[in-house]
């Protein structure tokens, strides 16, 4: 059984979604095998997996950008494999932030390129300045930022500028594929506390894809690992860190502390504070 | 669909054709082209389709791929065959409201037809057989005369060899933009021509902008790895036109030789 | 092999801030350095000072004792050092790995029989001998860096120069990469300068350099550096967690050594004070 962290309801739920790119063609790569999950409303999990595991044509499915070829995809109520499925309507419940974000910037200002997803979205130009206003304050951009060029930015500040606009459509899922790539460690800390602060101050939902195991680890409350277009693993980090064995014949790698606990006291932990606290238990008790 | 169009695409392999000199073979190629537009009789085509199919046959390529090629034009082919069909003045054979079909008509169309067809078997069977780094280096070694002239021969061929890397690449990235603005709402498909045109520019900004990066980046790689332009390069694959060359050479010689016994007869 | 005295650099007359300030850094042969530091720390200028990309607006770098400032002496300077940038798809040029690979030595005029031999080796080198008549853009990031690498290896360089080149790879991508280049500097006795911000790849050093504000601020053993932690962390970067769990552990008065890098050691150092905490 799934568990709900939110727990009030399903927002994402896919069943023994299948798909493949370019069929029968050289480039088979990523598919997805009968792929069957739910999340919950307000959750906040992660997916892993390496590159071609499925993972970004997963998460592609969440916003109705590709629709399977069999099984079904439903997101807010919303079946996307339905012929007539509103995907407009989809893509403005599910914001997706693709890998380096900051590439699709192009507008003169940061303040225009924000109100472009809520200008598509035909709203009043008080209600797009409100959003936009409310977009950069979530992402922790200041607003003195706004009426610069976002090509004058920093590399840190692009990527919240490019999340905001996503942002701006207030979306009720939140999706970020690789979201802390490129980024030097504190710029990495930075975003990851953003976005855990997002989550804890609105009641949205949040999936965080990444190859990344320790950023998963201290962020997320459940994780999926992909691996060959099929789940491998559902749960917990915990539960999930703890078959690092496995977990790295998938290509990905095991945080050092869960390693080191498992051999030592062959407890699971997956980050450095639980790993101490463990360690402080025991060795003060001797 | 873009992957339906074969011209100009390489078909990897090892035939007599593949391992010709490819300035050779582009030499070849347009006395090949040249000989159709010279052909007067029924018997001219006869020998070409006939040079043409052993060709293929010699270049190991499925004919069906050879013959797909010419799908794309198909509409083409008919609308010129059409157009001559009618439009030519002559003896008329048949007339049907305001048209009118002359006998000259006809063998103008089929003539049209024929051409246009071995054009395009003729230079789709050179790229297939040549990579395009073997064209752009062909090319080059061809045009090369024209430099003393003050053509820039290795920077144009350069340019086209980076090109032909960097398509898949910004293909590549032009979806994902693609898909990133769309996530946003952004709408690629309605409204009408000046809609849709700037709707492209979510588009074209950051795909110019990232296409200049990657160009800064590897001019500074180029850079590295000591490129200072075209003078005192060395090939890894040195082309040397040897005895296969010649011997295709002295084929085509007296392809073209029958050809014109054709015209005469 | 490399170099810098007092090396200075701005990127614009107008503006104030040095890019880098007095950097005296000495590359010795055979070495594998990694250069650590937060974005905007001023690395990657440094680096592009290694093979006369950029020119020292105060000071001098030397290669081989060549000063990078000598133009009739540059192809011999960018032959000695190679340079490996971060994103694999814009430093490839060709459609083909072996023509990408040859790229390097027909720019030197190299005989096509030779250019053969070294484009063999370089690409049995990395581990790339079997793709190459394979189209670049079709390889995974891990691959395309290891043939940007075997193009560079191609010149025959003595040292070469990597800047952020795993940046932009997945896990399985960055181990391939690192793999190589160790494999490089113990076989082939290459020199290395790895500029990264992941600690992981600067534990398999020789020699850390760690800049902050266009200047060096530690330059000594991983084992050393990393020991560090709070001064480390203060710099925007990171630790491996098992040398952060060993000095968390220090602050809360166990008496535990500190320079502790991989899993392996701290399994040593913790195991039979914890089999002893447990049967107690």
């Amino acid at each position: 059984m799934p568990l709900y962290i939110g727990g009030i309801g399903l927002i994402i739920k896919a069943e023994n979604l299948s798909y493949t790119y370019a069929e029968g063609g050289p480039f088979e790569i990523g598919a997805l095998h009968g792929v069957s999950l739910t999340i919950g409303k307000g959750e906040l999990v992660g997916v892993i997996g390496h590159t071609g595991s499925g993972k970004s044509t997963l998460v592609q499915h969440f916003n109705g950008l590709l629709k399977p070829t069999a099984g079904s995809v439903t997101v807010c109520g919303v079946d996307t494999s339905a012929k007539r499925a509103d995907l407009k309507a989809v893509r403005q419940k599910v914001g997706l932030v693709f890998q380096y974000p900051e590439h699709q910037l192009f507008e003169e200002t940061v303040r225009r390129d924000i109100a472009f997803a809520p200008q598509n979205l035909g709203l009043s130009p008080t209600e797009i300045d409100a959003r936009v206003r409310e977009a950069a304050a979530l992402t922790g951009l200041p607003e003195a930022l706004l009426d610069q060029s976002p090509f004058a930015l920093s590399g840190g500040q692009k990527r919240r500028a490019a999340i905001a606009g996503v942002l701006a459509m207030k979306p009720e899922v939140l999706v970020l594929d690789e979201p802390t790539a490129g980024l030097d460690p504190r710029g990495r800390e930075e975003i990851l506390a953003q976005i855990k602060a997002l989550h804890r101050e609105t009641d949205i939902t949040v999936i965080l894809v990444s190859h990344g195991m320790e950023d998963i680890a201290n962020t997320v409350g459940r994780v999926f690992v992909m691996n060959q277009g099929t789940i491998a693993m559902e749960g917990a980090p915990l539960a999930v860190y703890s078959r690092y064995e496995q977990l790295e014949q998938m290509g990905l790698t095991a945080p050092q502390v869960t390693r080191l606990m498992k051999t030592l006291c062959g407890v699971d932990v997956c980050t450095v504070k639980q790993a101490k606290e463990y360690l402080l238990g025991v060795l003060r008790r001797a | 669909m873009l992957k339906d169009i074969t011209l100009g695409q390489y078909f990897p392999g090892n035939s007599p054709l593949h391992r010709l000199d490819a300035m050779m073979k582009l030499l070849l190629s347009v006395v090949y082209l040249a000989v159709i537009f010279l052909i007067r009789n029924f018997y001219g085509y006869a020998l070409l389709a006939l040079f043409t199919f052993a060709l293929i046959r010699l270049s190991a390529i499925p004919v069906k791929f050879v013959l797909k090629g010419l799908k794309p034009l198909l509409m083409f082919i008919a609308f010129t065959a059409v157009l001559n069909l009618f439009m030519t003045d002559g003896t008329v054979i048949w007339r049907v409201w305001f048209l009118t079909v002359t006998r000259e008509g006809v063998a103008y169309a089929v003539a049209m037809l024929l051409r246009i067809v071995f054009l395009v078997l003729g230079t789709s069977l050179l790229t297939y057989t040549t990579s395009p780094i073997a064209l752009t280096d062909g090319i080059e070694r061809l045009l090369k005369p024209f430099g003393k002239m003050g053509l820039p021969t290795h920077e144009l061929a350069m340019m086209m060899s980076i090109a032909l890397r960097f398509i898949p690449t910004l293909l590549e990235e032009t979806d994902k933009i693609m898909k990133a603005q769309t996530a946003r709402g952004a709408d690629f498909q309605s409204g009408n021509l000046l809609k849709r045109a700037k709707a492209l520019l979510p588009l074209l900004v950051p795909l110019f902008i990232s296409a200049f990066r990657r160009a800064d980046e590897l001019a500074t790689a180029m850079e590295c790895r000591c490129y200072r332009g075209g003078n005192n390069r060395t090939r890894l694959n040195a082309s040397k036109i040897g005895r296969i060359d010649y011997f295709a050479g002295g084929i085509l010689a007296v392809f073209c030789a029958l050809i014109l016994l054709a015209n005469a007869a | 092999m490399i170099t810098t005295e007092r090396l200075q650099f701005k990127y614009s007359e107008e503006r104030e801030e040095e890019a880098l300030r007095d950097v005296s850094v000495t590359i010795q042969d055979g070495e594998f350095v990694a250069v650590l530091g937060h974005n905007g720390s001023g690395k990657s200028t440094f680096a592009k000072h290694l093979n006369a990309i950029l020119l020292p607006v105060g000071g001098t770098v030397y290669v081989d004792g060549i000063d990078t400032k000598d133009e009739r002496r540059l192809y011999d300077i960018r032959q000695a050092v190679g340079m490996v940038f971060q994103n694999p798809d814009n430093q490839i040029v060709a459609t083909v790995v072996e023509e990408d690979v040859a790229f390097a030595p027909e720019n030197l005029g190299v005989p096509s029989a030779e250019i053969r031999k070294v484009v063999d080796w370089a690409l049995e080198t990395v581990g790339m001998g079997g793709y190459k008549r394979h189209a670049p853009h079709l390889l995974s990031g891990g691959q395309k860096q290891r043939v940007a690498i075997a193009g560079v290896l191609a010149m025959k360089p003595r040292c070469i120069v990597l800047d952020e080149p795993t940046a932009m790879l997945d896990p399985i991508g960055r181990r391939e990469v690192v793999a190589t280049l160790r494999r490089l500097n113990k076989e082939e006795g290459m020199t290395i300068v790895l500029i990264t911000h992941n600690m992981d790849e600067a534990v398999s050093a020789d020699r850390v350099v760690v800049m902050s504000g266009g200047g060096v601020v530690l330059d000594d053993t991983p084992r050393k550096v990393f020991a560090d932690v709070a001064r480390i962390k203060a710099l925007g970067l990171d630790v491996p967690q098992v040398t952060e769990l060993m000095y968390e552990l220090r602050r809360e008065g166990l008496d535990v050594p500190t320079e502790i890098l991989t899993v392996d050691e701290a399994y040593q150092a913790l195991k039979c004070r914890c089999i002893s905490g447990v049967s107690g």
